[in-house]
């Protein structure tokens, strides 16, 4: 009997491990939640049993993305091992999927509640997607028709992206930590414009990635703005309401990431065209402008020659007033030119009277002469010289 | 570079765009709106020629995330 090898009990415990880890591997195993309770905040245990057997799981609490609750039907993944002190056998979980609609049902709706409250999904904090990206992230499965399907929509759309693609595995045992790893370093890349997580349609069993809230919350922190396009559109996913933009579908995806080369050449046509107005519209306001001084130039030229017309008017009547006044003073004139004459010496000679002179001077009595002087009588018509005796 | 291309392209439209909003506002002098519109002209080309020139890239990162994931 002493032939056998004589083990320490630690020595025991630690062999049986290792026989269980290497021997046996990673194991998925399913059944019903049984006596869930948590220790000391980290430390997560409970049975998973079936109709005839049990087995007692234990897992840290980091290790968990989902609500678990006692009667819910789950798929741990993990590995068969020992507790080192008490030796008890038990599963090591890593991670845990639930099964079945009631279970997943109840689930990701505790977790939208959850999630909502906390302001995940609130409208002012999702953001606008670049007109023109160059980078674009694409998280999907390689295998899927997702992916062709937002290649081929993005080659037909545009041209001249970059399509930095991160092939994951959208559902099963490590598809989270995958896509989360993907997105953190898609977020992490400065040049990146947009992300496309993408997959297609599925049960709500294989949406469970899309559903967990670790993905939810690197999406939330993503820098950059994270597109969502989950199957055909009766499908949602809690993915779908924490991104910046919900697709739905991958080719739609793409579509709402690049603009159409169609419609921006359209648009460009139309901007070049709106050009072409607004030029046109300009030479117009120019040439109204300059019409509208050419008039303003035609009434002031006008408004002159009013002006000069009235001048001239005015001068000639004016003129008209100093004729009349001329011709008044002329008539006065010729009046009392008339008087004159009439009054004048001559008058008095006609009548018969003579004016006497002696040596130039008017003689106007016979006492101013001398014997032997010298006059001369002026007559109206001749003059008479004589001597006085 | 598709980077530079796809940059100049969201630029390019970005200007042309200004340029039409300027003439929409309608306060453009002569001079100025002979000169922008006989730009506009010359980016729109430029901006056509462009979606004809290039095509999309796919880059696998599958090794850059994994490492990076691991790291963090």
């Amino acid at each position: 009997m002493s032939a056998n090898k004589v083990y320490s009990v630690s020595e025991f415990v630690s062999a049986i491990k290792e026989y269980l880890e290497d021997g046996l591997g990673n194991v998925s195993i399913q059944g019903e939640v049984t006596g869930y309770r948590l220790a000391q905040e980290r430390l997560i245990f409970f049975e998973l049993k079936d109709e005839s057997s049990r087995v007692v799981c234990f897992m840290m609490k980091y290790d968990l993305h989902t609500i678990l609750e006692d009667g819910m039907e789950i798929r741990v993944h993990g590995n068969a091992s020992l507790f080192k002190k008490s030796g008890g056998f038990h599963v090591r979980v890593r991670e845990i999927e639930l099964v079945g609609k009631g279970a997943l049902n109840k689930a990701l709706l505790m977790l939208k509640d959850k999630l909502e409250k906390e302001g995940l999904f609130a409208e002012e904090r999702k953001r606008a997607l670049p007109r023109f990206p160059h980078i674009v992230g694409l998280i999907t499965s390689p295998d899927a028709a997702a992916y062709t399907d937002v290649v081929r929509v993005m080659n037909n759309r545009w041209s001249g992206v970059t399509i930095q693609f991160a092939p994951v595995g959208v559902q099963g045992p490590g598809s989270i930590s995958s896509i989360v790893k993907a997105l953190r370093y898609l977020s992490s890349v400065k040049e990146v414009d947009a992300i496309i997580l993408t997959r297609g349609g599925g049960s709500l069993e294989d949406l469970q990635s899309f559903n967990s809230e670790d993905l939810a919350r690197a999406i939330f922190g993503s820098r950059v703005p994270v597109v969502c396009g989950v199957g055909h559109e009766r499908d949602w996913t809690i993915a779908d309401l924490v991104a910046d933009v919900r697709a739905s579908t991958p080719s739609n995806a793409a579509e709402r990431v690049v603009p159409d080369r169609r419609e921006i050449l359209f648009q460009i046509e139309t901007l070049a065209a709106s050009l072409e107005d607004g030029l046109r519209e300009t030479i117009e306001r120019y040439q109204d402008r300059a019409q509208r001084s050419l008039g303003l130039l035609e009434t002031m030229m006008r408004s002159q020659t009013e002006k000069a017309q009235n001048v001239y008017q005015r001068f000639i009547t004016s003129f008209r007033e100093f004729d009349y006044a001329i011709r008044k003073k002329y008539e006065k004139v010729q009046h009392l030119e008339r008087l004159v004459r009439t009054l004048s010496p001559q008058s008095t000679l006609d009548r018969g009277y003579s004016v006497t002179r002696k040596g130039g001077k008017v003689l106007k009595g016979s006492q101013d002469t001398v014997k032997g002087d010298i006059l001369s009588t002026r007559l109206a018509k001749g003059e008479v010289i004589s001597q006085v005796t | 570079m598709p980077k530079q291309l796809a940059t100049s392209f969201g630029k390019l439209f970005d200007d042309l765009e200004k340029i039409a909003t300027e003439f929409e506002r309608g306060d453009i002098e002569i001079d100025e709106g002979l000169k922008k519109f006989e730009e506009g002209l010359a980016i729109a080309q430029k901006l056509k020629t462009k979606l004809k020139e290039v095509e999309n890239k796919i880059e696998n990162i599958k090794k850059k995330f994994e490492q990076n994931g691991d790291n963090a």
